[in-house]
């Protein structure tokens, strides 16, 4: 009885896995990634093709507002001619997100308009877009197989983009590789117009941090350029709640 | 040699072999138009490239330039847009570094803030829309004068290409693409490293193409009417196209790679080939009058051996001495063309008595014939025997006049000047001058003496102060670097206040200055501008003149700009192509010097050596002295430039020229063997080899003649020259010889 049981659920738990679209597996990656707040303390590389290194620290608040809008504040602690160079993003649902810059040597809050959205994230290959959650109504994503990386089971499933998504994100395709059991993904493919392979996205050092697996390293590579952007995360916390006066432009300036 | 005369067939069969490996080689020909690698290592200017090179993100440019009557109106600035999408689609153009009025980003202060917005956001349709973007453009100095000119009438658009990617593919899709959107009212210029080796490469095989089939039907007419037989063309024909055969195959083989300069190698190995053809030939119809066909083949080899092992070493040699040029292609030359010699001189040695083994006996030549020319040369020998002295001061004289000439002697030439002046390259380089300040870019790095420098307010400021210095000269156009950036920035977060149109005050606000810089999305253009270290930065400058004379001092007041500026601890360097000329120029003047002593004295020994006697050595090499002197003369008076493609005329026509006086020589002292009247012996080598130096030349000038079709100025240029020199080395043979022999005759 226990044998059959035992066969039963395997069976139930492959076909489960079997069977989820693309799309779900997608949503999934999403919504575990989705929190109520975080706190990262992070370190980003910026890696020429030559392998010349610069390094900036930094620390980001990142807070969920009804709607499931998000208010991130960024904040530069190194190098020391930066320290304290914030930014601060507010999303809007009908609207471009609204941008502040504060430069310390300068002392005024500014509020920066771009009307890129795929502008880069801090002067790296990663873009807002790219460590953002994904548009779902947007995209059209495919199971297309399993695959083994580094020993790890993953869905790799086809993000196609339809017009708006495209003209956003300036890309035409995107595969992911998304681990099964921990639902992050461990690589992306990014796709250009020509259908090139444009950007390739890993991730490393998974760890289970308060409920949510989390990488400790990500790394996003310009594959024509060779330039190479790498996230080392020194720290996520998720219990620390972040008060709300810390997305008020006065407190930018402190 | 009777062991190849016994089997002629198994020496053809192994010509065959070898003309076949040589033939695969001629696949793998690949032509090169790049610059930057001519230089040798150790200059200070190919050192600085290559530094420049590693620490920048270098790319090469490819540019298109717009030019209407007004770049603000809605289709000019449509076009822009277009332009700029399409590079971004072709392979081998670096993602979002296209850099034109429609992906300029614009940081400007407003009420509500800073907004960082492209130009082209919205085309602008009223008068008053244009007058805004009019002042946008004009306040923005990353922009005005930079990618739009100063009269509102052209633009850029300027991609950046991988490095070593092909040219060809993207040249073709572009102008395609501007052939569907070009208008009655725009015009399309290409320009920049891309598109320029693109033109280069195009010339290299339409010269090819045009000038080798040419080339060959001159040969075969001269060969035609030498010897008005069908075996007196074939033959020689075919010994001229395996040798070039044989020669490009070796360059495929070993893989180096077709250049400007190479590129007239097989018209050279034409020349020269056709030469040693007709010397055995025309032996060997001489010979064959009087026995039998093995007989005739044997004396023929026997007569002709000497005089061409000779010739095609002191040939070899001339080429060889090419080597001595510190330009790597010209190195190159050198030493391929002295391949191409040997092989040419093993193909007539070898093959050619084996293919006339095979062949049936020729009909005999009507005797008149070879009566009428022996008159002629009679009357030029009992003229030039009688008025020694008369033809003894009439060439001192033109020497000396030559002398003058050569003082005249311009050095130097431009890339774009190349190129005939209807030509493409040649009115794009002028439109650029006019409207942009000009395509011969400069590269001045200045290295700080730590790290985070190029955050320091007072070495920035530094800068500025060179910069403005450099504005100044009448001789530049364009200066941009960091700096104007930073400028802009502070003005625009600090109210839009002109004041602030300066360096900021503290190293913060500087460094605060290029992070927002990089995160409105131009991280890669702030690459090619500071190096990763924050150590050192680059200006641009761009030359509104082609002259190199005054680019040479432009250069000579910056280095003295510094050395006043420097106090130790900031080191400045050039790049760019207009210091490159300036360089490779002085590499040419310093090496054609030295090359001409060279090729002189070398083959004055080596005729010393095969003639064992100093006498003979020194005369072999006077009328190639003389004709060197006379040529580059007449290069002084009439203006044509000493450079790339004139520095090697004299290493060819001395390696050439040398020839004609060896065959005169060695045929004079065999017949002064013979024991006749030295007179007699003059009589006989004038009526043989004198006709055959004259025949030889004939041939080599039309072969050479060809060159005047070239597609780029200085190959033709080289082409009248070395017309001229193998026409005074010939007449110099036939008509100073004579008496300067005649003379040494008298006093033995």
């Amino acid at each position: 009885m226990k044998i059959v049981t035992l066969i039963i659920s395997i069976v139930l738990v492959v076909s489960y896995g079997a069977t989820l679209t693309g799309r779900e597996i997608v949503s999934k990656m999403d919504s575990t990634q989705k929190v109520q707040s975080e706190f990262r303390d992070l370190q980003l590389l910026l890696i020429n093709k030559k392998g010349r290194v610069r390094k900036r620290n930094l620390m980001q608040y990142i807070k969920r507002y009804e709607g499931g809008l998000y208010k991130i504040l960024t904040r530069f602690t190194a190098p020391s001619d930066i320290a304290k160079t914030s930014l601060l993003i507010v999303e809007n649902e009908d609207r471009n997100d609204d941008t502040w810059l504060y430069l310390p040597a300068l002392g005024k809050v500014r509020k920066i308009s771009s009307r890129n959205k795929s502008s880069n994230f801090v002067g790296s290959d990663f873009t807002y877009k790219d460590l953002g959650y994904e548009s779902l109504n947007n995209n059209k994503y495919t199971y297309l197989r399993s695959e083994a990386l580094d020993n790890e089971e993953c869905y790799v499933v086809e993000a196609l983009p339809n017009d708006v998504e495209k003209s956003e994100g300036g890309y035409t395709k995107r595969v992911f590789w998304i681990s099964k059991n921990k639902f992050l993904p461990l690589k992306i493919e990014y796709y250009n117009k020509s259908n090139k392979l444009y950007k390739g996205f890993k991730s490393s050092d998974i760890r289970l941090v308060e409920d949510y697996f989390k990488a400790y390293k990500m790394e996003m590579e310009n594959k024509i350029t060779g330039h190479k952007s790498q996230i080392i995360v020194n720290n996520y916390d998720y219990s620390t709640s972040i008060n709300d006066d810390m997305y008020l432009l006065k407190s930018l300036e402190k | 040699m009777r062991v190849l005369i016994k089997y002629p067939k198994s020496t053809i069969i192994v010509f065959a072999l070898f003309s076949i490996l040589f033939a695969y080689g001629l696949t793998k020909l690949e032509t090169q138009n790049s610059f930057g690698s001519d230089l040798p290592a150790e200059d200070p200017i190919q050192i600085a490239m290559e530094t420049y090179k590693s620490r920048y993100n270098n790319a090469w440019l490819a540019i298109v330039g717009i030019e209407t009557p007004d770049i603000l109106d809605s289709n000019s600035l449509k076009v822009i847009s277009k332009i700029s999408d399409k590079f971004e689609e072709l392979d081998g153009v670096l993602p979002g570094q296209v850099k034109s009025l429609s992906t300029a980003k614009r940081i400007i202060e407003t009420q509500q803030g800073i907004e960082i917005l492209n130009y082209l956001e919205e085309i602008p349709g009223s008068v008053a829309e244009k007058e805004t973007l009019k002042k946008q453009i004009i306040d923005d100095n990353t922009v005005y004068e930079l990618l739009i000119s100063k009269d509102m009438t052209f633009a850029l658009v300027v991609a950046d290409v991988i490095p070593e990617t092909p040219a060809t593919p993207i040249y073709l899709e572009m102008m395609e693409f501007l052939d569907s959107i070009k208008t009655d009212e725009i015009k399309f210029y290409l320009s920049g490293g891309i598109f320029d080796s693109h033109e280069i490469d195009l010339g290299i095989d339409k010269d090819i193409s045009l000038l080798l089939p040419l080339c060959i039907l001159f040969i075969i007419i001269g060969l035609a009417v030498s010897f008005k037989t069908l075996r007196g063309v074939l033959i020689p024909l075919l010994i001229i196209v395996l040798s070039i055969v044989w020669t490009m195959g070796f360059m495929g083989l070993v893989g180096i790679k077709l250049t400007i300069v190479t590129s007239i190698l097989p018209m050279l190995m034409i020349a020269i080939s056709s030469s040693y053809g007709i010397h055995m030939l025309h032996r060997y119809y001489e010979e064959v009058q009087l026995g039998t066909v093995k007989e005739s083949i044997i004396s023929t080899v026997k007569n002709t051996r000497k005089p061409i092992i000779m010739t095609g070493i002191t040939s070899a040699i001339g080429t060889a001495t090419l080597i001595v040029f510190k330009i790597n292609s010209i190195k190159e030359f050198g030493v391929i063309s002295a391949v191409g010699i040997i092989f040419v001189f093993i193909l007539t040695l070898f093959l050619l008595p084996s293919i006339l083994a095979v062949l049936k006996k020729p009909q005999r030549k009507a005797k008149n014939e070879v009566q009428e020319s022996s008159m002629v040369y009679s009357q030029i020998l009992s003229f030039s025997l009688k008025n020694k002295v008369k033809i003894f001061i009439t060439f001192i004289l033109l020497v000396l006049l030559s002398f003058i000439g050569i003082k005249e002697i311009k050095i130097g030439a431009d890339f774009a000047k190349y190129f005939p002046k209807e030509h493409r390259v040649r009115t794009t380089y002028n439109v650029f001058n006019k409207k942009m300040g000009g395509v011969f870019d400069m590269v001045i790095m200045i290295d700080g003496s730590e790290n985070e420098i190029v955050k320091d307010p007072q070495f920035l400021k530094k800068v500025d102060s060179f910069q403005s210095y450099l504005k100044q000269s009448k001789h530049i156009g364009r200066v941009n670097s960091v700096i104007d950036i930073l400028k802009q920035m502070n003005k625009t977060f600090n109210n839009n206040n002109p004041d602030y149109y300066v360096i900021p005050n503290t190293k913060e606000e500087v460094a605060q200055y290029y992070l927002t810089y990089q995160m409105s999305g131009s991280s890669s253009t702030f690459e090619q501008m500071v190096d990763f270290d924050y150590k050192s930065l680059v200006v641009h400058a761009t030359f509104n003149t082609s002259e190199l004379i005054d680019h040479q001092t432009v250069f000579n007041d910056i280095n003295e700009y510094w050395k006043q500026h420097k106090n130790n601890e900031i080191s400045v360097s050039l790049a760019g192509r207009a210091p490159y000329n300036i360089s490779f120029t002085e590499y040419i003047v310093k090496g054609k010097l030295f090359n001409i002593l060279l090729a002189i004295i070398v083959v004055w020994l080596f005729c010393t050596f095969i003639f064992k006697s100093f006498k003979y050595g020194l005369i072999s090499i006077i009328p190639l002295s003389i004709s060197s002197i006379l040529t580059f003369g007449l290069m002084g008076f009439v203006g044509v430039r000493l450079e790339m493609g004139t520095a090697i005329i004299s290493a060819i026509g001395i390696g050439i020229g040398v020839d004609f006086s060896i065959h005169f020589i060695c045929r004079y002292r065999q017949e002064l063997k013979n024991n006749l009247l030295p007179q007699e012996c003059l009589k006989k080598t004038i009526e043989t080899s004198g006709h055959a130096i004259m025949l030889d030349v004939l041939s080599n000038v039309l072969g050479f003649s060809v060159f005047v079709f070239s597609g780029f100025t200085p190959i033709q240029a080289f082409g009248w020259l070395v017309c001229f020199t193998m026409i005074t080395v010939a007449l110099t043979t036939i008509v100073l010889l004579p008496p300067i022999l005649s003379l040494l005759s008298l006093k033995e």
